[in-house]
């Protein structure tokens, strides 16, 4: 998902010398909540409704704007800007394509899209977010490790235990991945009791990052466990996402098999 | 008797011109410009930079009333700046509110007395 999806263009403009009155018309009139500044054909701010509430109307729009507006390339996904304008603690980024500015994308708009993006049970990205985030790295060159993460036994918990403890299971694993990702890690729910994690960290960091995914867990009612495969894009050129997770989730299941003997059973817990 | 039906209408206008020469520029030598002004710092700049072309520079301030304060060059050479500033400021603060500017007339003189050994 690429931040040229979401923008709003073209750019609505108004000239760095005109008031601030007139900017507010016309953002009435056009029914926006910001203008893109220019002078002289070069974008030299934004002005927003809010800088207009704050600015007397009579004064230039070069007084009211913000200056040097913060650009994000049109290619960029909607996660990295939203990153940064949280950084930045802004709520709007003008969307440059190339050299040229070609659109507006806010904050709110993001936040709404992500959203609708997020696994409700879990409150995880869906299967889409891993995804755009892997053919960005796989489009730019860049190596990264997909784990394809299966819990075992999960029929049986929900056989066994009902519905709303398998449902705690998810829950719990979910957030066990949310406090063992880092910043290079891209976690999503990829259906029922499968989760998928693209990440770029090194091997080492890797490792210790499967350790502590392969370590029983204790979700309050059972302890659980998984079976993990894992795939280098590095060593698998030209396979597609959908390709790498087939291959990842084929050799979840092969470490599945070959574990099942050794694996623990679900345990309801002692109380 | 009857009134007359005749009624008197006029329109009349009077006009009075006061004129006085127009100082240049304007400004004299400084401006201080409140937050909430109806001119902000870019504007005076503007206009000081075409009714007086590099003869004046723009300094914007932390501050919770003043936004920016508009100084003749010539006084910023004869001066340090934020000496300067901070002198405008003291004085401002107590009678600018942040919606106002302030025109001011700053007239900076040197005393310089030296002794010399006579041979």
């Amino acid at each position: 998902m690429k931040v040229a999806e979401l923008m709003s263009s073209p750019l609505l403009t108004v000239h760095a010398e005109r008031s601030v009155r007139h900017a507010a018309e016309l953002m009435e009139r056009l029914g926006v909540g910001s203008l893109v500044v220019e002078e002289h054909g070069i974008v030299v701010g934004i002005v927003t409704s809010r800088d207009i509430r704050l600015s007397h109307p009579n004064r230039l729009v070069a007084d009211a704007m913000t200056r040097d507006p913060v650009c994000v390339p049109a290619e960029q996904l909607i996660w990295e800007a939203l990153r940064t304008m949280e950084r930045l603690k802004i709520k709007r980024l003008l969307v440059r394509d190339g050299g040229r500015a070609c659109g507006i994308v806010t904050r709110n708009e993001i936040r709404l899209r992500i959203s609708k993006l997020q696994d409700a049970m879990t409150g995880l990205f869906r299967p889409a977010y891993v995804q755009a985030i892997a053919e960005k790295l796989m489009a730019e060159g860049v190596p990264f490790h997909l784990l394809f993460i299966d819990v075992n036994d999960f029929r049986e918990v929900n056989k066994q235990y009902g519905h709303p403890v398998g449902d705690d299971v998810i829950r719990g694993y979910a957030d066990r991945l949310l406090m063992l990702a880092g910043a290079d890690d891209y976690v999503c729910r990829y259906a029922g009791d499968e989760f998928v994690i693209v990440t770029r960290r090194p091997v080492e960091s890797l490792g210790r990052l499967l350790d502590a995914l392969s370590e029983p867990l204790d979700t309050g009612d059972v302890v659980i466990s998984t079976a993990i495969g894992v795939v280098s894009s590095a060593d698998e050129p030209g396979l597609s996402f959908r390709d790498l997770v087939g291959k990842a989730s084929l050799l979840s299941t092969s470490r599945k098999r070959k574990g099942m003997a050794e694996l623990p059973p679900p345990l309801l817990k002692e109380r | 008797m009857l009134m007359s039906a005749k009624r008197m209408y006029s329109r009349r206008a009077t006009l009075s011109l006061k004129m006085s020469e127009f100082e240049m520029p304007p400004m004299q030598d400084l401006l201080v410009i409140g937050r909430k002004a109806p001119i902000g710092p870019e504007a005076v700049r503007r206009m000081a930079e075409a009714l007086s072309p590099e003869q004046f520079t723009v300094v914007r301030i932390e501050h919770p009333k003043v936004e920016a304060v508009l100084i003749r060059n010539s006084l910023l050479q004869l001066m340090e700046r934020d000496t300067l500033i901070k002198i405008v400021l003291e004085e401002a603060d107590r009678m600018i509110s942040d919606t106002m500017v302030i025109r001011s007339e700053l007239k900076i003189e040197v005393t310089v007395h030296r002794e010399v050994e006579l041979s």
